[in-house]
């Protein structure tokens, strides 16, 4: 028989959805005001680093309002409270999603300096960051999905 | 190389504490539904802190809550 979904799992959801939303905003956005003919290498930098910088809010609003909301939905549903989350089971899976993020980032940090050393355009090194923390991020939440219909032994 | 095992009667004890839902054991073990899931299921081997809290719960000593396998198949406890 198929397992019912935790809340774990829905917040999972929630927080993959919101992944997929922030950086598509962010890109949607980011994309239009680019302007790789005028901007010079210094001005390139700044755009990047100020859209990295803007990420933050953006995933704030994609994720942290969705969860107060699913919150409040789940308990007016389903009258289950959300207690001990954050308890040893929790905290590991955590850890090891964390763990598989920084793999990735890592990866992306590598690629970013290869660009770097051979002489990629601005546009190239800051994305490669941008990209590589998306697929960490899901890899992240995908990964704690796994570990929680696997378990971990 | 196998690997070391652990196993339990939680749901057997629940059934015989008049059918503790999981929940509830939840909640007197201090952790998440899914967690009492995972571990009736053998897919986490708690802590030690919180196999002692869940024999407790039972009133059992642990050898009777869970049982310890080890790579090389022996029951040990």
């Amino acid at each position: 028989m198929e397992e019912k979904m935790s809340i774990q799992e829905k917040h999972l959801i929630i927080s993959i959805i919101g992944t997929f939303l922030s950086y598509g905003i962010f890109y949607f956005y980011a994309l239009r005001w680019y302007d790789d003919g005028t901007m010079s290498m210094v001005e390139e930098m700044k755009f990047w680093a100020k859209g990295l910088l803007w990420l933050i809010p953006i995933q704030i609003g994609f994720k942290v309002i969705p969860f107060i909301l699913f919150h409040i939905i789940h308990y007016i549903a389903t009258k289950e409270k959300a207690d001990h989350m954050d308890d040893e089971f929790g905290k590991k899976i955590e850890s090891r999603g964390n763990r598989n993020f920084y793999y990735v980032f890592q990866a992306g940090f590598y690629g970013a300096m290869i660009a770097i050393v051979y002489e990629a355009p601005i546009f190239w090194i800051f994305n490669i960051f941008i990209l590589f923390g998306f697929l960490g991020t899901l890899f992240m939440d995908f990964s704690q999905l796994y570990f929680y219909r696997k378990g971990i032994r | 190389m196998a690997k070391d095992r652990i196993e339990n009667n939680i749901r057997t004890l629940r059934f015989m504490a008049d059918e503790m839902t999981q929940q509830e054991l939840a909640e007197k073990a201090r952790v998440s539904r899914q967690t009492i899931v995972a571990i009736e299921k053998s897919k986490y081997s708690p802590s030690l802190e919180l196999a002692f809290r869940i024999a407790q719960i039972f009133e059992k000593p642990l050898e009777e809550v869970f049982t310890f396998f080890p790579g090389d198949g022996k029951r040990k406890c």
